[in-house]
This record gives C-alpha cells, structure tokens and sequence, in this order.
C-alpha cells in the first residue's frame, strides 16, 4: 500500500458532516478538522489506485480541494512491489 | 509485509505533515520522520517550482512531501507527490546507446567510452570540414542552471558557435521579449508574494489550475479569503480556472489584443489611469517612434467598446466591467501563460499587459504587478538568466551587441573576438537547417523535440539525416527514435544543480540518491563529450556542478542578475532565495525596481520606482495594434484548434506516464467539442472524430462539453501516440520566434 497524506479543504459549516463522510470512504483514515476548514485525511491505497481514491475524495459533498502534502512506497518497497524493478509500477502504463 | 505498527506510524507521520503545513514553517523538522533522511529538492514538473523534501531510506527514494519553508508551503499536487516512482520506472535509460551502422541501425548498447567517442568524432569531423555552424546544441527548461551554463560556456566560447537554443524558445521566449522590450530587462519584477495581497486576478491565456495547480491554490486561498477578492479569466476555453472567476471573458481565439486594447481604452476613456505615475515612470513608443500620450489616446480610439465586440465577440458591456474590475478592485495582479506567449503576436500581447499595469500605475507595489508564469520548472533560472538561447550572453547580455560579447569574454577569459558576432538559429531555423543540410550534428539535452517541435512533420526532416547525439533518461521519448547516440542521464535527485522559477527563485536540489544503473550526471556527459570534441579543459575547469555555481554566482556580480549572496552552502540551507541577492547578508528581493527592496535601485535615488533596465529609466507603453492570428478559420478549415496541458501528464508524459495513478486519469488524447457543434456535426462522446488541417489529419475520442466555445476544438498534447504538433503550422512571432501553438485552422468530422 502506499501512503498519501492531504488536506481536504471544506467549508466550515460543513467541515464535520465532510469529515464523516471521508472517513466512512474505505481507504481513508481523518485526524480532524483543523483551522474549521481542513480535514486532515490520510489515503492508504495501491499505487495504482490512489488516483480514483482521490477522484472519489472530490467528489464528497462539501469537498472543495484537495491539498496533497505527502507520498511514501515505503509500504509498497517492504511488500515487495515495484521499486526495485519498477514493474508493478510499470505493468498498467506501458504507452508503446 | 511491513507490520501493522509501522503502517500506523506512516500514516500519522503523512497526518503529521499534513497539520504541520497549516502551522506554517515554524512546524518544519518536528516531525518523526519515516525515512533515513530527508533531502531538500525542486519538483520536477511545471515552473511553480514547488519545494520538495525526499524521504530516503538505505540507498532508495521513498517518500516526497512538501517543502514547508519554500514558497509551496509544504503543499504539493498529486503528480508532483507521484515523482518517486518515476525513477524506477522501468521506461529508465539505464545503458549509453548507439547506432553503429548510422540512421537505419538499431541502437545497441556500448560502453560509455566508445558512445562519447562515437559522437564526438562526429562532431569534430563536422567542425573540421564545416565550421562551427554546422553544429549546435538544443537544450531545456528542464536541465539543471549548471549544465545549461556549461552548456552554452562551450558552445560559444569553445566551440565558437552561436547555435545554442532549445525549448524555451516554444515556451516564454515571448514573455522574455515582453520583458525586455517594455522594461528593457528579463523577468518579473513581482513574486508569488503579490498573489497574497492581490485583489484582483486577471488571469489571461493561462489555465492556470491545471498547468500549475499549486499556484491555483494560493489564488484560490486568496478568493474565498474574502468577496473583495475579483477574478478576471479571460480564455477561449471555459476550463477549471474559469470555476472560482467573477467574471470570465470567452472571445474569438487570436483576438486578445483588441481585448487589451479596448480595456485600455476604457481605462483612459474614463480617467481611470493613473497620469502622475505614467507621465513620471513611462514614455510612449510606436515601433521605435517616441510618441506622446495624445497619440496613444488617439490610437486607442480604434478600440472602442463597440469596435472590440465586433473582433472578439465580447460584449461592449463586457469589456467595460472588465477595465473597471482591473482598476476599482486594485491591488491587481496579471497572470499569464501559453496562451499568450505561443503566438505570433506574442511579444505584443505580452507588451499589452504590461500596458494596463504601467497605464494604470497598478506596478511594483504590493499585490499589483505582471507575473509571467513560466512552463518549465528552470527556464528561467537555467535558460534565460544564462543566457543559453541563439541571441543570448549570461546575465541579460546580446550576442549582437560588441560591448556584451567583449564583456563575456573577459569574464570566460577567451582572446577577443572569440564569441562570434551574429546570433546563432533560434529553433525553427536550427531544425529547418538541419533538413535544408546546413546543420550536420546536434546535441540535444533534457527534452523531446520530436514530440514538441510545431509542424512535425516538417521538423523532423532534419532529425533524420543530421547526428542527433542526447541525453534523455526515458526510452520511450520520441527523440531516442532519431537519435545516433543515446546518454543516458541522472534523473532529477539522482545529482544536484539549481532551479530557478517563475519568480527569480533559485533553489538547489540536492542529490538524494546514486543514479540508477550506468547513468551520469549529465553535467559530466557535456564536459567530458566537450573535451572530446576539443574544447580546452582551461575553459571548463569543474570538479562538479558546486565549482560551476560558483563561476557563475561570481559572474552575476557583473549584471543586474546579481545572485552573488547565493553560496552553495547557503542554498542548501535555505529553501530558495529571490534574486537580486548580491551579499551574503541579504535576503533576497521581492520588488523589483523599488527603492528600499531592489538593492540594485540607489538609497539615494531620488524616486521610489527606478526602471534602470532602460537608458532612460522610463518604462515603455507600446502603442500595438491588434492582429490577428496567422491561420484563422475560413470556409475550406472552419474550426479554430488549440492545443495544452491537462493537470496529470507534464508535457510529452516521458515521466508522468510512467505513474500508472496519472496515466489512468488520462490514458491518452481527446477532442473537445462544444455541444452545439456536436449537435451539428452528429457527434455523440467517445466517437471518433478526424481533425484534419493544411498540414495532416487524426482521429481522437471526442468529449461533447461546454469548455470550448462555438467554433472551438482543444486536446493535449501529452500523448506520444497522437502527436498532435503534426497538425500545427511553423509560423511564429517575427520578433521572439516563438510557434503560435494555440491556434490554426481545422475541418472536424465524425470518422
């Protein structure tokens, strides 16, 4: 799996009801609102889905953006996918 | 399987970045860390210049976040925070490349001797029986300050010829001759520190939200910060930016002068300029004619409400509250792109924006000034203030003018008369040279002109027969198809050099891990191929990209790009500085031109804004006419076509299709198209749809939306597997010889 930590920007009066709908997203884990608009959300995904975990993010209700802040393959290196050959990475992009 | 706990760990160390961005630099460094270590960089991509941390553990690249201290503030857009597995992807360069038996061959893997042997032979053969103009070097926004510095250091003052350009010419040569020409000097006199005291955005030409998303944040910020807060987007193309405008303006493709020209003439019709300041700070010219300020009012009656409507299709109504918006809702800031700068009148749409800001004195103050964005993440740094394009000396100088030449000789300490007189080819003469035979071998580094170039059928004549000798990191780049020999290059944090972005901001990027496979730093592969060829080792006398820092931060000293304060040592510390930075003490400028931030404008002088790029120190309002674009619809090709970035792939995708999280979002090319002329035209989404132009023809999946206006087609240009630069004239700007991408004329049919 990897990591993908970010804000997910809301507007205050909906920051709450947008924190629980984000948790409720399989994938998804919130530490909070912070600042009445931000709610701290961490994705856990396989590289290859993290695009349409995120995809689905903006499309919550109350969503207004989404700020990446952090990428780690750490998980993903210790499993044994990927970094070393870039394969797994590779497998769905081949564009020749 | 990594344990329960340390997954934990990561995720609240990713939550824990999360929360230190929103507390602000200050919060930098207090988090526990799930890497080895944390190696401060540059996002690779767009020209926001992002600052980047990478995490790394053992000898791999783990992990990215945002630079909380560096202008981003710790934020990142996904394809930036996607770039580690970029340098595994399989796509790598890993082994130098040949074709032993010429064009035909298939390129075979030798070892680095024999492949730097192999292409400098040719080149030495070239010098030897053709001269110094049969040979040149295609360069990028994308290579590092110090290998394009080399670069151009060898070429002009080793090699004696003048034949250096490279991508930047189809990005912002534009915006550099816009620059030049109104305030007699390259760059921007804002920062991205403007955005924050801004209230108003006139974003033109630029979609901004895709093309630099992070910077479309910060704007974004600063809207919902408060309903004073206006934006202006004025774009053909209803696209994402247009989503957070108050107003945005859609006129004909091609017709933004007039536009300009008509809020420019509100703003005088009205008294809403600003005569104290224009009278002090500018003068009047037509071409090289001084006029007066009668003569511009004079002008500007050519573009009345009523006159402009009938070229743009924008309402009379329209362009007023436009002109209002730009004045009554100041501080304004302009921001523009592409859209702009890839035209055949760029250099004058360029020049009329800088006309509403001096015309309105809406300049050099705080949240008022015009930003260029620049496309590539060290154009401006690594290009421009180098001076590494066909006309350029470092540090703002000419090819053409003696003093300049006789300047950079001294500093490179070349005998007189080394730096040839005449400018060298600028990009579309340098490929139709090496079609016509006149150029024989080229060195291309960090980029893909077989992708990029405009009219590409055309363009990659001279690929075929010439000696293409390149860098590249990606197999997959369409260049490697010509190539004659194949470098392969150190990718992005696998070495260290500098970038400088749209704001003058230098930041170094540190190398955070070996490079992979045989790969070299492709500072060594220019310096070792130079002494190859024959260039004096006196000339090039570096150890590493640190000694080259420090010629060139000396050199600087010499211009009004003076970044003398900037020290290696000091950029690994900090997170980037603003140039002028002459001493080690200062902390770098933010206003251009202004007393009391610009170290370069006297304490004494008496006025707070001095424009010392002029010899008059008066900044210019250009009296431009509007013209049109060179190929407009017509009855036989009835469509308009334009071309640009969609916010997951960067440029011709060598990186960003490597990520399968990007390339899944847009797996390949499309056409847009209005509903209106999909109605007509029996076009349901997905059907194939041909665009076919003067020049070729090709089929996309059609996306019936509103985004393009009536008599509008748009798709990127990422994808290698419809390139559409086929379909794109040559023509370019006569003065900054930049392509006009944006536009030319198409038949559009279902297939």
């Amino acid at each position: 799996m990897a990591i993908l930590g970010f804000l997910t920007h809301t507007l205050p009066s909906q920051a709450q009801a947008t924190e629980k709908a984000l948790a409720a997203v399989p994938g998804l884990t919130t530490y909070g609102v912070h600042k009445d608009t931000y709610v701290v959300t961490v994705a856990e995904a396989p590289s290859e889905e993290m695009e349409a975990l995120i995809d689905r993010v903006k499309t919550i209700e109350g969503v207004l953006a989404v700020y990446v802040t952090s990428f780690t393959r750490e998980d993903e290196e210790e499993d044994g996918r990927a970094v070393s050959s870039g394969a797994a990475l590779i497998s769905k992009s081949k564009r020749k | 399987m990594m344990s329960l706990s340390r997954r934990e760990f990561l995720k609240v160390t990713a939550a824990g970045i999360a929360v230190s961005v929103l507390a602000g630099p200050a919060m930098a460094g207090q988090q526990s860390d799930e890497a080895d270590k944390w190696v401060k960089g540059v996002c690779r991509y767009c020209g926001t210049g992002c600052g980047v941390l990478v995490g790394v553990k053992g000898d791999k690249a783990v992990a990215i976040k945002g630079d909380p201290n560096n202008h981003n503030q710790g934020l990142l857009c996904l394809k930036g925070a996607m770039l580690i597995p970029v340098i595994y992807a399989e796509d790598r360069l890993l082994k130098p490349m040949i074709r032993k038996g010429g064009k035909g061959d298939k390129l075979t893997e030798v070892s680095w001797d024999e492949a730097l042997n192999f292409a400098a032979d040719r080149f030495k053969k070239v010098l030897a029986e053709n001269g110094p103009k049969a040979i040149a070097y295609y360069g990028s926004g994308q290579a590092l300050t110090e290998e394009s510095y080399v670069a151009n250091k060898m070429w002009k003052g080793g090699f004696k010829s003048n034949n250096v350009d490279g991508n930047p010419r189809l990005c912002m040569a534009s915006a550099v001759a816009g620059y030049i020409s109104t305030f007699g000097k390259d760059e921007p006199m804002g920062t991205y520190d403007d955005i924050d005291a801004a209230t108003c955005f006139f974003i033109i030409g630029s979609n901004t939200s895709e093309a630099h998303p992070v910077l479309f944040q910060r704007i974004a910020k600063r809207k919902e910060s408060s309903p004073n807060v206006k934006v202006i987007v004025a774009d053909p193309r209803r696209t994402n930016t247009s989503r957070i405008a108050d107003l945005h303006i859609s006129f004909k493709p091609g017709t933004d002068l007039a536009l300009m020209n008509g809020m420019a003439h509100v703003i005088v019709r009205d008294e809403m300029d600003d005569a104290r300041f224009h009278g002090k700070y500018c003068n009047f010219m037509k071409g090289a004619d001084a006029v007066t300020f009668e003569d511009y009012k004079k002008f500007l009656e050519d573009y009345t409400p009523e006159k402009v409507e009938a070229i743009t299709g924008v309402s009379a109504a329209t362009v007023v509250k436009a002109a209002k918006m730009f004045v009554e809702s100041a501080p304004t800031i302009s921001l523009w792109c592409m859209g702009i700068n890839q035209r055949v009148q760029g250099v004058f749409a360029n020049n009329l924006i800088h006309n509403l800001h001096l015309l309105t004195g809406l300049i050099c103050k705080p949240g008022s000034t015009p930003l260029s964005l620049t496309g590539q993440p060290n154009a401006c740094g690594g290009v421009r203030d180098v001076g590494a394009l066909a006309h350029l000396l470092p540090g703002g100088r000419l090819v053409e003018n003696e003093g300049h030449r006789k300047e950079i000789e001294e500093l490179w300490k070349l005998p007189p008369g080394t730096i040839a007189p005449a400018n060298g080819r600028h990009t579309i003469a340098l490929y139709e040279g090496m079609a016509s035979g006149d150029v024989k071998a080229v060195f291309i580094h960090c980029t893909n002109p077989a992708h990029t170039l405009p009219n590409l059928n055309k363009m990659t004549k001279g690929l075929q027969t010439a000696f293409v000798a390149m860098t590249e990191c990606f197999k997959s780049a369409e260049t490697v198809k010509y190539a004659d020999v194949v470098f392969p290059a150190a990718f992005w944090c696998e070495t260290e050099g500098v970038y400088g972005c749209t704001e003058r901001r230098y930041a170094l990027i540190e190398q955070a891990i070996k490079p992979s496979g045989e790969a070299r730093p492709a500072l060594d592969i220019l310096m070792e191929f130079g002494k190859r060829v024959g260039v004096d080792p006196k000339l090039i006398p570096f150890a590493n990209a640190a000694d080259v820092w420090e010629e060139w931060r000396l050199m600087s000293a010499k211009s009004v790009y003076n970044f003398a304060g900037m020290t290696r040592a000091r950029l690994k510390k900090e997170s980037g500085l603003k140039w002028p930075c002459p001493t080690e003490s200062h902390p770098g400028t933010n206003r251009r031109y202004v007393k009391g931030y610009d170290p370069l404008v006297p304490d004494n002088h008496p006025d707070p804004i001095f424009f010392y790029g002029k010899p008059n120190a008066k900044a210019t309002i250009f009296l431009r006419p509007y013209v049109g674009p060179f190929e407009p619809a017509d009855a036989d090709y009835p469509f308009v076509l334009t071309t640009g970035r969609v916010i997951d792939h960067w440029h011709t995708a060598t990186m960003t299709g490597t990520v399968p999280e990007l390339q899944k979002a847009y797996p390949g090319a499309y056409v847009e198209v209005n509903p209106e002329d999909a109605n007509k035209l029996k076009i349901a989404n997905g059907d194939m749809v041909m665009l076919e132009t003067r020049r070729d023809k090709m089929a996309f999946p059609a996306r019936v939306t509103d985004t393009c206006m009536p008599g509008l087609v748009f798709t990127p240009f990422f994808d290698p597997k419809l390139l559409v630069n086929k379909l794109f004239h040559d023509a370019a700007d006569p003065v900054s010889r930049e392509p006009e991408y944006k536009i030319c004329a198409t038949k559009v049919y279902k297939v």
